[in-house]
């Protein structure tokens, strides 16, 4: 009895408060990650915006060392070698490029090198940028008024773009034709055809891209720490003139090469300093891949450091003897003054027995750790890819590569470095011809840039010009048939139905 | 409660609405009031009885001392009284004065709980196993998921490891797991549901690798456990049940009268499955007579044969230490102990109180698991049809983990053994057997609590909400030594704890029109779930006394990353049931979820699920029948379950501040004595932090995987069809399952993306599985009831058939894994088969190895040329080069084909015997333990440790060794000038082995002391038992060495951790 019954309404009110709440709740059902980045979570500051941006860089350099890569595809079948005394590199160096691998050895070079995967990594990285900054509000931007906010904004697509005509560019000197993807994709799943385009397609895009982004860029920031490791418009023009030489359009590429030299703010480093070039950031760098710090540096006896490769003790001492042989023939007629400061202050040799061995040594700004009495050893020297001393000498080849050459100002381009280099002036006079002359060109910047990832380009060049290859495993018919262009690896063809073999190729590697 | 579960951001949502309800008042009716009294056998009260109507209808139920009164029309001449665990009773209705119920089960009257409700066996139309917790009791393991192997029909059981504690990977109805490895976060344990409570272990990460949640309860307070496996049982969960529902109720008060128990065992763990090896001068002789027969002249000229061999007199080579056992305990103990008070007062409320204590040593020295956990359940009726409950489970637990966790060289596996015949100083032995005093401190604490509130407002009408919270908090901090690890000193401090809470608020109606009855149940429930993580590491402490972090400056040494996560859910359900004369039985479900998972777009799925059930020996025809078969039953449900992708944040396109690359490093030196490396990952470009999705993977790849905004709930329509019959008056009783689980859009996170993307992969609910089956089960009294011997023998043996039915890409295979031990997903074979080179014996003479017709050259391996005594593996593309590409997909997995158990029960009086058998059969495992052996002892290595003690031995004449022989393995010895083929790849299908077994799990024999000698002694009762358990195991390979234990991920069978037979005996106190 007692208050039994009462109870019964009490309990009920009691209870029925508890139930249901709103279906329109739906902050409980939105959950940001705040301890994983996300695309949804980010792009709010300009420090985003620059992270961001500085990733089309860090994916250059991650396809630059996936298989010592930027010096495998620039020096390496090339005439600067003896010997490659390792069977991987070997074939490459041997232009045998169409080795079957299986596409689960990841791990070959060969198979590496025929893969654009890294260098798409980098183009997406840019398409990307593209996209989310445009989508920022100009008050995310750092400045303190809208118009600087604004331009803050566009040196970040300026850099973007930059660094997917670079992409592009370098593509289409090692394939020629590749696919062509400027946008943004927000699914990928249904893309499975992506046909290669045209090259002259392709480097036009980048030629787009360049001269929208040196609108947006400043010339050489002297006190800028990203000076040379990130574009600047001396940087834009460089790529440009490049680009140009590639296609043959040496007019451009003159006027190019003049907007560097003369507007750039770069100097020549004096000739007793050449060293401080390699570890990056001179006053003659105009651009670099940066790496080195010991925090984002290589280890100099990984497969992807040109260190292991071609250094030996004392610089490396775990390496007696270097891997990849200099060729003692191309050095002695290259340098054949061997007073030539180049030669003096970058090369190095090793005695085995009666033989010596020579090495470069461009790249032995080399730091150790040690742990547990065991030694190991970094890298820590930048990818140099463009510098003031190749710009000269890329005017100088613009100017000799004219139906009418311009001997003096060619001549007086590559005195310039020449002089530098502390060696006597080259002759007017001792230069027969147009061929003589690219040749002369030619010449000089192997002497110049020896391995610095540009032999092989400027040895494609100058076949083009002068219809003789010097290139050791290409002859002048293959090289006519395209045989300088890298196969792709038929691993592609498995996600993308849509490609083909690059020419030259088509019949020997199949799959 | 309000400010409870209506926290942080929910505060700011506004209630708009509220369900009101009517009270309906009770309508009072003139019946005839009739009363009785239930008890057990032993004079005590049964309260909760629920007394029916003959037809099922429920009148009422007993309270705390046993008595009820119900209201009854005149016509009703019998009522029925049913009990968990008891057997109902059909009582005229003139003799309800002291109705005696007795223990035990027809199998038709279990009283089931589905979901939101509860309901006879006789009534459920889904599939439903349900195992009593005495038949688990007294094992000694730490929790209960250890204990379901073979006990239930359809669920499989794996674990990676022996050690005390470690977790298992639950399996009900074939694996759907395609996140290989757990990489994107797994999801794939079943639902656990605790006295009512959501407890989702897949929310749940630990600080160890084999944190197991689920010790959380002490299985000796289990009651039952039912695992729910089709979709209409497992569809009022909604998304959360695609990997079935796994229900555990643990006991509750029995009585009114006060109830002391106190049950403690006591045993040893012996006789761990160790590898075969021979040591001493066995070693030596057979290590000898192997390099002297083929070693070159030149090899044993120069010396080529390691000095520990050939140097017999030097006592530093002279010993014959057996690694393996150096490690391992000799006798490790186990001991348990548990207490429970148990009572009512008051009359209407009831208590029960527990604690506790379970302590295992581990079989491999420096292991151990020890727990206190003690648990609390009050029920409380304040008013009549109001009812408040509470219950809280705790657990605290302190594991040691050994020194097999960081760069240790001597960890238990097969390649790590030197040789015998080297000697190790006693301080460095104490440091790989953990005797030494380093730092080694695994503390869990969990605690699953909840208060539910319910609320009869109305004859027909029940309220209830429950809120719960549980956590998991797992600190691991250990301290690895320089001696250990070979670099330098490192602490390590980890920290989860994963806090979760849930709330439900449910209304049911339930009614009776004539022979119709109908319930309906409508509900609602959120569940938050949080992941805190922490992770820091200290490299290079250089003084002595300090085992943590202190002491490392800030820097490269000293590594810290912490993770949070969130996740939420909101659903709604509905449920009806209805019967006719409990005859025809139908059901339909219905159950929204929304998930802070996916998108706005996506978040909701409908998850839904119908099933009827005949009653078929109820029907007028079968009358003639029933005298054979007493009850039979025909059901059948189709519904749809879910699943969530592992992912909590699968709809974010995940960046990541990784600006590494092939070679690339931090300066900081890694990895182990044996093998160091520079490692770290850049995070900067010239000092700028870099962003991408695109983190450096492998060679030339990143893990870039474009995110789906669209991604959405796994579907799993399934189909069941069953029976349960019962024959001669329930003394043998089966159930019959036939199902079909399919499951669709299965979330796959590493799809390869074209390469133009800039992707390695791409995600998304892309795949689809089947998995098909026949599940059995068998119970019989064979003896009958009246017999005073009695044999209980039950059987359940559940078939499986998984396959891939849909892949993205149109089709193509998808690889997992490393290059050189690959697993495939391929169309219409089960999911991830071994990726195998097949082999054909070996070359048995160089003239063997086949011919290039084009090159005239000889058949090369990777381009070398292969040699007499080199395996034949099948050149699959012909071209006269075994590399890669000759793999092909085996359509072998891991995952078994037929499960099972097999109890055989034997009482006399007092006296108890059972066996428990379990068996698994179908799967293929790799012999890893073997593998890894063999590469740990090439020639080469045993230059320098004169390599592992020979465990091979027992299969050595298997292996080739002079040219002519045709033997299963290729070369042992390879000299100077020979080249090692890779022989000992784990993907050889040499390496491939049958996995199926038979276990004598458990053997058990109980004492109960007569009822005279007890209660002169002043006990309720008085148990005596013993058990052993692991007995034994016989493998359908007799290569592995334990075919129960094998790694999920891989497939691979290398004891890590062996297990052993454990044997107990305790005693059973009821006061």
């Amino acid at each position: 009895m007692k208050m039994k019954l009462k109870n019964k309404y009490i309990n009920s009110s009691l209870l029925l408060v508890t139930l249901l709440y709103s279906t329109a709740c739906h902050k409980f059902l939105d959950q940001n990650p705040i301890s994983t980045l996300s695309d949804q979570t980010s792009w709010k500051t300009d420090a985003d915006a620059n992270s961001q941006v500085a990733g089309c860089y860090s994916l250059i350099r991650s396809a630059f060392n996936n298989a010592c890569s930027y010096y495998s595809y620039g020096d390496l079948p090339t005439d600067l070698w003896s010997s490659i005394n390792t069977g991987d590199y070997g074939n490459i160096y041997q232009v045998n490029w169409a080795i079957s691998i299986p596409s689960v050895n990841t791990y070959d070079p060969k198979l590496k090198l025929r893969l654009w995967t890294p260098f798409y990594s980098s183009i997406q990285q840019s398409n990307r940028c593209l996209h989310f900054l445009n989508q920022m509000s100009d008050a995310d931007f750092t400045g303190s008024s809208s118009s600087d906010q604004e331009a803050r904004r566009n040196k970040y697509l300026a850099e973007a773009k930059f660094c997917r005509a670079f992409n592009y560019f370098y593509m289409a000197r090692v394939w020629g034709d590749v696919p062509l993807d400027t946008s943004y994709q927000a699914d990928v799943s249904s893309i499975t055809i992506d046909p290669r385009v045209a090259q002259e397609k392709v480097l036009q895009s980048a030629i787009s891209d360049l001269n929208w982004a040196k609108n947006w860029l400043s010339y050489r920031d002297r006190n800028s720490t990203d000076r040379v490791v990130r574009a600047d418009k001396g940087t834009v023009f460089a790529l440009l003139a490049h680009i140009y030489a590639w296609r043959g359009s040496y007019d451009s590429c003159r006027i190019a090469c003049d907007s560097v030299i003369q507007q750039g703010g770069y100097g020549l480093v004096a000739g007793s300093s050449y060293s401080s070039i390699y570890k990056g950031q001179s006053i003659e760098g105009i651009f670099e891949v940066a790496q080195n710090t010991s925090t984002e540096a290589l280890s100099a006896q990984s497969d992807a450091s040109i260190v292991r490769w071609t250094m030996a003790a004392p610089y490396l001492p775990t390496i007696a003897i270097p891997i990849w042989q200099t060729s003692g023939n191309v050095l002695s007629k290259l340098y054949s003054d061997t007073t030539d400061k180049r030669y003096t202050s970058s090369f190095a040799y090793v005695t085995s027995g009666s033989t010596n061995y020579y090495f470069c040594t461009k790249y032995s700004n080399i730091s150790s750790e040690t742990a547990n009495g065991v030694t190991y050893y970094l890298s820590a020297n930048n990818i140099n890819v463009f510098r003031l001393a190749d710009i000269y000498l890329l005017r100088a080849e613009a100017n000799a590569a004219s139906p009418v050459p311009d001997y003096a100002s060619a001549v007086a381009d590559i005195n310039i470095v020449r002089e530098r280099a502390g060696i006597a002036d080259l002759q007017l006079s001792n230069i027969p011809g147009r061929i003589a002359l690219i040749n002369a060109v030619t010449d000089e910047r192997g002497r110049e840039l020896w391995l610095e990832g540009s032999r092989y380009y400027d040895l494609v060049r100058n076949a083009r010009l002068t219809l003789t290859s010097q290139l050791p495993y290409i002859n002048i018919s293959d090289f006519q048939k395209g045989k300088y262009y890298w196969p792709i690896d038929p691993s592609l063809m498995l996600t993308n139905s849509g490609l083909t073999q690059t020419p030259y190729w088509q019949q020997l590697l199949e799959q | 409660m309000h400010q409870l579960f209506f926290n942080g951001k929910l505060k700011t949502c506004v209630l708009l609405s509220c369900f009101f309800l009517l009270y309906l008042g009770a309508y009072a009716q003139k019946k005839i009031e009739r009363s009785g009294h239930v008890q057990e056998a032993k004079g005590d009260p049964v309260s909760g009885a629920t007394i029916e109507d003959v037809k099922g209808h429920v009148l009422g139920q007993t309270d705390s001392k046993g008595n009820f009164t119900v209201s009854v029309s005149d016509t009703v001449s019998r009522i029925k009284v049913t009990y968990a665990g008891y057997m109902a009773l059909v009582v005229p209705i003139g003799k309800l004065g002291n109705i005696v119920l007795s223990q035990g089960k027809s199998p038709m009257d279990e009283v089931i709980v589905m979901g939101y409700g509860s309901q006879t066996r006789k009534k459920v139309t889904g599939s439903v196993a349900i195992l009593d917790g005495d038949a688990i009791k007294n094992t000694p393991e730490v929790s209960f998921d250890a204990m379901l192997e073979g006990r239930v029909a359809g669920i499989s059981i794996q674990s990676s490891s022996g050690e005390p504690g470690a977790k298992s990977n639950v399996i009900i109805r074939g694996t759907t797991n395609v996140d290989y490895g757990n990489a994107n976060g797994g999801n794939t344990q079943p639902l656990y549901v605790i006295d009512g409570v959501i407890f989702d272990v897949n929310n749940i990460q630990g600080a160890y690798a084999l944190s197991n949640p689920l010790s959380l309860i002490n299985p000796n307070d289990i009651e039952s456990i039912e695992v729910l496996k089709d979709a209409s049982a497992a569809a009022i969960y909604g998304a959360r049940g695609g990997n079935g529902v796994i229900i555990v109720k643990t006991r509750r008060a029995l009585s009114k009268r006060p109830l002391v128990t106190f049950n403690t065992y006591a045993g040893a763990t012996t006789a761990p499955r160790l590898m075969d090896v021979i040591t001493g001068n066995a070693e030596r002789t057979l290590k000898m007579r192997l390099l002297a027969s083929q070693l070159g002249y030149t090899d044993i000229a120069n010396d080529g044969i390691p000095i520990q061999l050939t140097d017999s007199l030097n006592p530093a080579f002279n010993n014959d230490v057996d690694w393996q056992s150096m490690l391992i305990r000799k006798n490790a103990l186990v001991n348990n102990q548990d207490l429970s008070v148990s009572g009512a007062f008051d009359n209407r409320n009831s208590y029960r109180i527990g604690l506790n204590h379970y302590d295992e040593q581990g079989a491999v020295k420096g292991f151990g698991a020890d727990r206190i956990a003690p648990n609390f359940d009050l029920q409380l009726n304040p008013a009549p049809k109001f009812s408040v409950g509470f219950t809280l489970q705790m657990s605290q637990e302190k594991r040691h983990h050994g020194a097999g966790t960081n760069g240790n060289p001597f960890s238990f596996t097969s390649n790590n053994f030197p040789t015998s015949l080297a000697q190790m100083s006693a301080s460095t032995m104490s440091y790989y057997n953990g005797t030494s005093n380093r730092y080694d401190d695994n503390n869990i604490f969990l605690y699953n609590g909840s208060i539910r509130l319910t609320d009869s407002v109305a004859k027909h009408l029940t309220v209830s909400t429950t809120y719960s919270l549980n956590n998991s908090i797992d600190k691991y901090a250990y301290f690895s030594p320089v001696e250990l690890n070979g670099i330098q000193n490192e602490a390590f401090d980890i920290t989860a704890s994963n806090p979760n809470w849930a709330s439900e608020s449910l209304v049911t109606y339930y009614n009776h029109f004539g022979d119709h009855t109908l319930t309906l149940i409508g509900g609602f429930s959120a569940y938050n779930a949080k992941q805190y993580y922490n992770y820091s590491e200290a490299a290079g402490i250089n003084v002595s006394g300090i085992y943590t972090l202190q002491t490392v400056a800030p820097g490269a040494n000293l590594t810290v990353n912490t993770t949070n996560a969130f996740k939420n859910t909101e659903s709604y359900y509905g449920q009806v049931g209805y019967d006719y004369k409990s005859k025809y039985l139908f059901q339909a479900l219905f159950r929204r979820d929304a998930s802070s998972i996916y998108s706005s777009d996506y978040r909701w799925g409908t998850f839904y699920a119908f099933s009827a059930g005949w009653n078929v020996s109820d029907e007028d025809f079968f009358q003639p029948l029933k005298k054979v078969v007493n009850a039979l039953k025909i059901r059948g449900s189709y519904g749809v379950t879910g699943q969530d992708p592992g992912s909590w944040y699968a709809k974010y396109q995940q960046l990541y501040t990784d600006a590494s690359g092939y070679g690339s490093t931090t300066g900081a030196v890694y990895g182990s004595a044996l093998y160091a490396y520079l490692g770290g990952v850049p995070a900067t470009y010239n000092g700028t932090t870099v962003v991408s999705p695109y983190p450096y993977g492998n060679n030339y790849s990143n893990y870039g995987a474009q995110s789906s905004n669209s991604v959405h709930w796994e579907k799993y329509p399934q189909l069941d069809l069953g029976a349960d019959w019962s024959m001669f008056n329930s003394r043998l009783n089966f159930v019959v399952d036939y199902y079909q689980k399919d499951s669709k859009g299965k979330y796959l996170w590493l799809i390869p993306a074209e390469t133009t993307t800039g992707y390695q992969y791409y995600s998304g609910n892309y795949a689809d599985l089947t998995n098909r089956g026949v599940e059995v089960a068998v119970n019989a009294n064979v003896l009958g009831p009246k017999s005073p011997f009695q044999w209980n023998t039950s059987f359940n043996i559940a078939f499986n058939k998984g396959w891939v039915s849909n892949l993205p890409n149109g089709g193509q295979d998808l690889l997992y894994g490393e290059s050189w031990w690959q697993k495939t997903l391929s169309r219409g074979e089960p999911i991830f088969t071994y990726r195998d080179y097949i082999t054909k014996g070996v070359f048995a003479t160089d003239a063997d190895v086949p011919t290039d017709p084009i090159t005239g050259k000889k058949m090369t391996y990777f381009g070398t040329t292969l040699h007499a005594g080199d395996s034949r593996i099948v050149d699959q593309n012909g071209d006269y080069n075994i590399d890669l590409n000759d793999k092909v997909n085996t359509g072998k997995s891991a995952a078994p084909k037929v499960t099972g158990g097999f109890t055989n029960t034997f009482s006399y009086k007092g006296f108890s015997l059972s066996v428990f058998v379990n068996y698994s059969f179908g799967n293929y495992l790799i012999n890893g333990t073997f593998s890894d052996a063999l590469n740990g002892s090439p020639y080469s290595s045993w230059g320098a440790v004169a390599g592992p003690a020979g465990i091979y031995s027992s299969s050595l004449s298997q292996f080739w060794s002079q040219p002519g022989q045709s033997t299963t393995y290729p070369r042992l010895v390879y000299g100077t000038g020979s080249t090692s083929q890779d022989p000992w790849n784990v993907a050889r299908d040499y390496f491939l082995s049958d996995g199926g077994y038979i276990k004598i799990q458990q053997v058990t024999v109980g004492y109960t002391v007569p009822g005279k000698i007890s209660s002169r002694l002043n006990l309720r009762s008085l148990r005596f038992y013993g058990s052993v358990n692991n007995l034994h195991t016989f493998k359908r390979s007799k290569s592995l060495v334990d075919p129960t234990v094998y790694d999920y991920t891989t497939g691979s069978s290398n004891t890590t951790y062996p297990t052993g037979v454990k044997i107990i005996g305790g005693l059973s106190v009821d006061l």
